[in-house]
């Protein structure tokens, strides 16, 4: 789910400051420059776009492929790597496509120049070295035109400049994720396996989230892909290994007013099962009634989870130096029906990503409450987290 | 009064009274210095405006950009960003498309069109100039077709706003339509658009005008290499200014000397002006002298004036050097952009310390004019009254010391111009010889008019022409004034001439094939291999004689501001022309390892007839050896031909730009009908006729040197105020005179005529003067400053009814400015100018 | 009574060749001021004067007296700002600058104190001028330079340019100028002010002989007491205002 909720909730918070800016490691390049795509992301006119409703249906492998007449589209990895000497890595490669306007894919394009476009893409890449407690992100944006960046499906391919996800084979899996960042010195090179079936998310993958027909998104994941590869942090090559994830969704939709924000967590745990939670938080503290989640069973059977089944509660803040934000770090969630009690912690707490849109999202490591026994690993993401002093937009 | 009571201050009102009764005077000292030094400043502001712009589109959109991508005279491919990005890994890479379109409200000038893909850009830092924060017109660019920002000059002077339409003036009605502006408000012209609109607007689908990187060290030495492979250059930009620099130097140098020409002609009245002052003056300096002043205070008190003179003109000056500058800027920039590369800008600006120089030029150019007059008036002897007659005899014996200063001037003058091979220098060598000319002015107009006087039998003839050269002691400034206006008039305008005259020439034989025929997409023609088919397909049409081939690009040896050009010449056909039989030329083009130079690349280079040169093929470094030169004058950066097979043999580029179709005598309508029906059905090709083509030259050239004709106009204009000043000094002389003649009986109608005939001789003999002097200059600015600086050589031609012009604008200014002082002299009661004995 | 003495028969004109007829000259009530209007006292005031043909006529006065913008008037360079001048018993004041000119040309001489001749001609082309204003045939023109050259003894420097010649030659080619096209009137305006003792007697004969001598009216404003004693009349002018004094009689 959570990416819709990203974007549009952050939209209209009107926290986009700009997608402009190119911001590569700790080089910030000039603030004022990230202004003026605010409308790129904004609440847009929807009129002319598909919705994510019924009847309608997720098939694969052709639902890997864009769906440019939705508004916007993701596809999203992440993953927890284990290097040779026991060095601990997360990795974020996410693909975003957001149309400027509906295409009407009956009619070709009217214009003769190979730039012309609607589609936009925007693509983050993040490290995350635990054992030395640093994360680095990279934001990247392109036009979906003369190859500079795109997405297709036979044979699959999404990529932005020199960071791709791309299918090895005729097959969807397996998947060679890589990208590089010369300024920033991060490199990675993921073979993605199969794993786990896709999940569908929500009902048989049409993921509510709001009020009204429509209001919702086609949604499916792939919660436990066995990744190989190697990566480059700190001017060092690192032969890594470990499990990624992938979220796909795309919808033309927003949050319901009075959502302010949500906390999503992607957990893959030691005994095999994988855990999807979002909250999505209201003004009022309060959990929206869309909030929801999926627990994947070993074997790969799903079992949605609605606001009811879980309890999720923030136990400890940490207020970032950069932008003043007190980010919930440490939360301890609760399956009552699972007998599952669990406490999520930060590999590294600056995760903080301060892009076009301002997120936290990192690897954290998954321990039964107050325990120091790792029961697993994952990736989590808040959104909508203000400095305290920070007049927000309603 | 002793000497230590003489006032200074005194002095100065004395001085002072003596313009404030003679507004006249003060009218034309201050006149004579504005005009030098709004001269100056206005085309110094053209010059360094358009510097600007050239800085402002460098920068504009470039962000942090360290390098470009880029191919003079050529185009980038499309796919070129993405395989920059995917295949070598640099992200910092931004495309830009630039063209320049007419507008249908402004169909006289053209404006710059940008595409920038504003995401490209905003990874080089580019884009900050282009979106105010807030503002939402990034999404409307780029999907909305035709879509463009415009910039605050460009709403200011079009009057247009956000939601107007821009109709374009050629292109099937089309029209832009205005989203939005471009934050800020400085004095760039342009339209902004996305990559794709422009590209669609300015029918360049598939081009990319340049890419622009921020590259480290290392990727750009990795880049380097790789690009070279497929023949494309990476430049730093730095050096991409540094090559507008290198391009542009000889013409912004020419561009400067002949302001400071101007100048030396607004000198020249300056020294005029003050003269005539001081000399008019002599009694009462004398007079301060008996009563005990001294020389130096005298000196003084001259050298003050002028300050204060020179203060209200350099004044009036930088004003109207602005006004007169803010229009020669699009001038400067258009023809820049004609004959080297064009600015994506237009800009105009004032800069403080080009006025601060333009003020102490004119500081300096006045006070050095007065200087002599100063010293003059210093040295007049403590008597109350000095006979005119001293002063005319005195005058007389310096006739001979002036004429050897001028012969020493014209001989130092001589030696400089002969062995100069700088610019600047050989300007120094023409004004040098112009005040050369200016001193020897004087005494020629005496002697000639003392000649004319003994030779006339006719009284009124020799007593005019006997004043006119009696007078020459008080008017001998200003006839050099006159006469070196005069002579920059007809001087630079005969140097045009025979310019025009030599680039006609060479359109006439180098534009030798009928009808010329460009492939739009040469890529796509030399990828399909139809080139053969469409040869052979024109080859068919009746009415054909032959086919020229040519391919332009720019000159591998890694400067990039030479172009080379491979050809295969029509046999019909007479190009290329030069000094060897055409059959050798052709003879050495066939020989694969020999080129052509151009006049300019080979006075540039310093290269002649059987040296070396070096070219950078794919296949790495070639020596060529140089068969010719030949005369071109389609660039002054260097032309080097080679023969069009041998080129696709080394170069491994098989476009082509330009096929030229030679016809069967009267037959060009009849194939031009043929080609045009073959482009409607292809659709991939443009046609024009090389008369057409010949016409848009010469209108080019004559565009280049509207710039030079508004230095002619000013110094028509100093001529017409120079007149004016020394007909003033001669009625003013005369006009106790004119009271004795009419006591003798003169009626009015005779002492006007009189009064005429002087103007008129005065005039006239300066204006005759000139001629010699005119036609010196031009001669001078064709064989030593154009070859300098350009390199071209050309011929010489005379055209005397331009010389007469010269001589007759001197005597109608004669004529024209002694109307009213000779008329006001008749107002004037005989008996009231005798009694001022 | 020495005339001339330099001068012979041959530069002395005979009446034949005296082509103006005698002419009267006539001042009525006439004032002067300049400028001509304003709070500003007059030069001249309410002048009667009448000279015959052939007078001898002398004006004495200080300087500034009004004697030279009497003489202006007399010579028609100069309207009054009152009354009426009468030359041959015609008004000027309805006479046109070219007509005045005319008048000017063909029967008045003129000498100055500072003569005035035209620094850019040569002594024979000075003297040319009148001759030439009065349309003169070159060959007569010539004839009768050469008998005035004769006649002041300036032969020698014909072809002299004025500024090359001495105050007492330069007087002496202004009154053959003045007197070269035979004017009915001579008038000279202190013609020996520039000049020492000795030359100035000898020019004061010179216009005397050429002038008085062969029936012209002279009119001459001088400070020489020499002069006045051989005038036909003398007036002195004070302060604006004419007194007569007989020729005879002292000078106060």
């Amino acid at each position: 789910m959570r990416r819709v909720l990203l974007i549009f909730s952050l939209a209209l918070t009107g926290l986009l400051v700009g997608v402009l800016a190119l911001r590569e490691g700790s080089d910030t390049q000039s603030v004022q420059v990230r202004a003026s795509v605010r409308s790129l992301l904004g609440p847009g006119d929807e009129a002319g776009f598909r919705r994510a409703e019924a009847p309608g249906e997720i098939r694969l492998p052709r639902d890997h492929g864009p769906h440019p007449d939705y508004r916007s589209e993701w596809w999203y990895f992440t993953g927890n790597l284990s290097g040779e000497s026991g060095r601990e890595f997360g990795f974020q490669l996410t693909f975003f496509r957001f149309a400027l306007a509906p295409t009407a894919p009956a009619s070709p394009s009217a214009r003769s120049s190979s730039w012309a476009s609607d589609q936009i893409y925007m693509a983050h890449f993040a490290l995350t070295d635990a054992s030395r407690d640093e994360h680095r992100v990279v934001e990247r944006l392109a036009r979906g035109s003369a190859g500079l960046a795109g997405a297709r499906l036979e044979p699959f391919e999404v990529w932005l400049d020199d960071w791709v996800a791309q299918s090895t084979g005729v097959e969807f899996l397996p998947l060679q994720l890589s990208a590089r960042d010369a300024a920033s010195g991060m490199e990675l090179v993921l073979e993605l396996s199969p794993g786990k079936e896709p999940v569908r998310q929500g009902q048989d993958g049409l993921s509510q989230k709001g009020a009204g027909s429509g209001n919702a998104s086609w949604y499916y994941s792939y919660t436990r892909l066995p990744a190989a590869g190697s990566l480059q942090v700190g001017g060092e090559q690192h032969a890594v290994s470990g499990f990624a994830w992938l979220d796909r969704e795309w919808s033309t939709s927003s949050l319901d007013a009075g959502v302010q924000g949500w906390d999503w967590f992607s957990l893959q745990l030691d005994d095999g099962r994988d855990l999807m939670i979002y909250s999505l938080r209201q003004v009022d503290g309060q959990s929206a009634p869309q909030s929801a989640g999926s627990l994947v069973a070993r074997n790969g059977n799903s079992r949605l989870l609605s606001l009811n089944d879980f309890e999720l509660q923030p136990v400890q803040s940490w207020r970032s130096p950069a932008t003043g934000v007190s980010w919930p770090l440490v939360w301890r969630l609760r399956l009552p029906q699972e007998a599952m009690e669990l406490e999520v912690r930060p590999t590294v707490s600056d995760q903080e990503q301060d892009l076009s849109v301002r997120y936290w999202e990192g690897s954290v490591d998954v321990f039964a409450p107050g325990g120091q026994e790792r029961l697993g690993r994952g990736y989590m993401e808040l959104t909508g987290y203000q400095p305290p002093s920070a007049n927000s937009l309603p | 009064m002793t000497a230590a009571a003489v006032n200074r201050s005194l002095l100065l009102l004395a001085g002072l009274r003596f313009y404030l009764r003679h507004p006249g005077q003060l009218g034309l000292t201050v006149a004579g210095i504005a005009l030098g030094v709004a001269t100056v400043v206005a085309i110094d502001l053209a010059a360094y405006s358009s510097g600007q712009a050239f800085e402002a589109s460098t920068r504009l959109f470039r962000g942090q950009a360290t390098h470009e991508i880029s191919r003079p005279g050529d185009s980038l491919p499309d796919d070129l960003l993405a395989r920059v990005r995917r295949d070598y890994g640099i992200a910092m890479s931004a495309p830009t498309v630039e063209g320049r379109l007419r507008l249908a409200v402004e169909p006289r000038r053209s404006i710059s069109l940008i595409g920038i893909d504003p995401l490209s850009a905003a990874r080089v830092g580019g884009a900050t100039a282009a979106f105010a924060p807030g503002a939402s017109n990034f999404a409307g660019l780029m999907t909305q077709p035709g879509a463009v920002l415009i910039s605050a000059a460009v709403a200011q002077e079009l009057g247009v706003e956000t939601g107007d339409e821009l109709k374009l003036l050629d292109g099937g009605g089309e029209s832009l339509s205005i989203i939005g502006q471009v934050p800020g408000e400085s004095g760039e012209r342009y339209l902004l658009a996305d990559i794709a609109t422009a590209q669609e607007i300015l029918q360049r689908t598939g081009q990319l005008t340049r890419i622009d990187l921020r590259l480290t060290a290392d990727q750009a030495g990795l880049l380097t290499s790789q690009l070279r492979q497929e023949g494309l250059q990476l430049r730093p930009v730095a050096a991409t200014l540094g090559q507008v620099d290198a391009m542009t130097r000889s013409f912004r140098i020419n561009l400067q000397a002949l302001s400071l020409l101007a100048l030396l002609v607004g000198a020249f009245l300056v020294f005029s002006t003050v003269s005539f002052s001081v000399v008019r003056r002599r009694e009462m300096f004398g007079l301060f002298r008996s009563l005990g002043a001294r020389r130096r205070e005298v000196l003084q008190l001259v050298l003050t004036e002028i300050v204060v003179l020179a203060a209200a003109g350099v004044a009036l000056g930088l004003l109207g050097g602005i006004v007169l500058g803010s229009g020669l800027v699009s001038l400067v920039l258009r023809t820049i952009g004609d004959l080297y590369l064009s600015t994506s800008v237009d800009y105009f600006g004032v800069s403080l310390p080009l006025l601060l120089k333009a003020a102490l030029i004119g500081f300096g150019a006045s006070l050095g004019a007065a200087a002599w007059p100063a010293i003059e008036a210093a040295r007049a002897p403590p008597r109350r009254a000095m006979l005119r007659a001293y002063l005319e005899r005195q005058g007389r014996q310096a006739a001979g010391s002036r004429l050897l200063l001028s012969v020493a001037l014209a001989c130092a003058a001589a030696v400089l111009l002969l062995f100069t091979r700088e610019l600047r220098l050989a300007f120094v060598g023409i004004f040098m010889v112009l005040i050369a000319a200016a001193v020897a002015a004087p005494p020629l107009v005496q002697f000639s008019m003392r000649g004319l006087a003994a030779a006339s039998t006719w009284l009124p003839l020799s007593y005019a022409a006997r004043s006119v050269a009696a007078n020459l002691s008080r008017t001998g400034p200003a006839v050099a004034a006159l006469m070196i206006a005069v002579a920059t008039f007809s001087g630079v305008g005969l140097m045009i001439g025979s310019f025009r005259l030599s680039v006609d020439e060479w359109l006439s034989y180098s534009l030798d094939a009928d009808v010329l025929v460009r492939p739009t997409d040469s890529r796509a023609l030399a990828a399909s291999g139809e080139e053969a088919d469409l040869l052979a397909e024109l080859r068919r049409l009746p009415g054909v004689m032959d086919l020229s081939l040519s391919r332009r690009r720019a000159l591998p040896d890694g400067q990039g501001i030479a172009t080379l050009l491979a050809v295969q010449p029509a046999v019909q056909g007479r190009w290329p022309q030069s000094e060897q039989p055409r059959a050798r030329v052709l003879a050495s083009l066939a020989r694969p390892d020999q080129v052509l130079v151009s006049e300019p690349f080979a006075r540039k280079r310093d290269v002649a007839e059987g040296d070396a040169l070096s070219l950078l093929t794919p296949a790495g470094e070639r020596e060529f050896s140089i068969a010719a030169t030949f005369v071109d004058y389609s660039t002054d950066l260097g032309l080097v031909a080679m023969e069009l097979g041998r080129y696709r043999q080394l170069f491994g580029d098989q476009q082509l730009d330009t096929i030229g179709v030679f016809t069967a005598t009267g037959q060009t309508a009849t194939v031009l009908a043929q080609v045009e029906d073959l482009a409607d059905r292809r659709g991939d090709l443009r046609v024009t006729t090389s008369a057409f083509l010949r016409q848009l030259s010469l209108l080019v050239f004559d565009r280049t040197f509207t710039i030079t004709q508004v230095l002619r106009l000013i110094a028509g204009l100093v001529a017409v105020i120079a007149v004016i000043n020394a007909l003033q000094a001669q009625r003013l002389d005369s006009r106790r005179e004119i009271a004795t003649l009419r006591a003798l009986g003169f009626s009015p109608g005779q002492v006007l005529r009189l009064g005429e005939m002087q103007s008129l001789l005065l005039g006239t003999g300066a204006g005759v003067l000139a001629v010699p002097v005119g036609i010196l200059m031009a001669w001078l600015l064709i064989v030593v400053v154009n070859r300098i600086a350009f390199g071209w050589s050309m011929v010489f031609v005379i055209d005397w009814w331009l010389v007469s012009q010269g001589v007759l604008l001197a005597a109608v200014a004669g004529l024209l400015a002694g109307w009213l002082p000779n008329r006001r002299s008749l107002r004037e009661s005989p008996a009231v100018a005798l009694r001022a004995d | 009574m020495s005339r001339a003495p330099e001068s012979t028969v041959v530069g002395r004109p005979d009446a034949r060749r005296l082509s103006a007829s005698p002419i009267s000259l006539s001042l009525r009530q006439v004032g002067m001021r300049y400028p001509a209007a304003g709070d500003v006292p007059a030069v001249l005031r309410d002048i009667n004067l009448e000279i015959p043909a052939g007078d001898y006529l002398v004006i004495v006065g200080r300087s500034g007296s009004g004697k030279s913008t009497l003489l202006n008037l007399l010579g028609c360079l100069d309207q009054p700002s009152q009354g009426e001048v009468l030359v041959g018993g015609q008004s000027t004041r309805a006479m046109t600058e070219t007509e005045l000119a005319a008048v000017r040309r063909r029967d008045i001489g003129f000498v100055f104190q500072s003569f005035n001749l035209i620094p850019t001609l040569t002594v024979r082309e000075n003297l040319l001028v009148p001759l030439q204003l009065n349309g003169a045939e070159s060959e007569a023109a010539a004839e009768r330079v050469f008998s005035l050259l004769a006649a002041a003894d300036l032969k020698d420097r014909e072809a002299r340019f004025p500024e090359e010649l001495s105050g007492g030659e330069q007087q002496r080619v202004a009154i053959m100028r003045a007197i070269a096209h035979e004017p009915a009137v001579l008038i000279a305006d202190e013609p020996t002010g520039n000049l020492d003792l000795p030359t100035a007697r000898l020019i004061l004969e010179l216009l005397e002989s050429f002038g008085h001598g062969q029936g012209r009216t002279l009119i001459m404003a001088t400070h020489s007491r020499e002069v006045m004693g051989r005038a036909q009349r003398v007036l002195q002018i004070s302060e604006g205002r004419l007194l007569e004094v007989t020729a005879a009689g002292p000078v106060p």
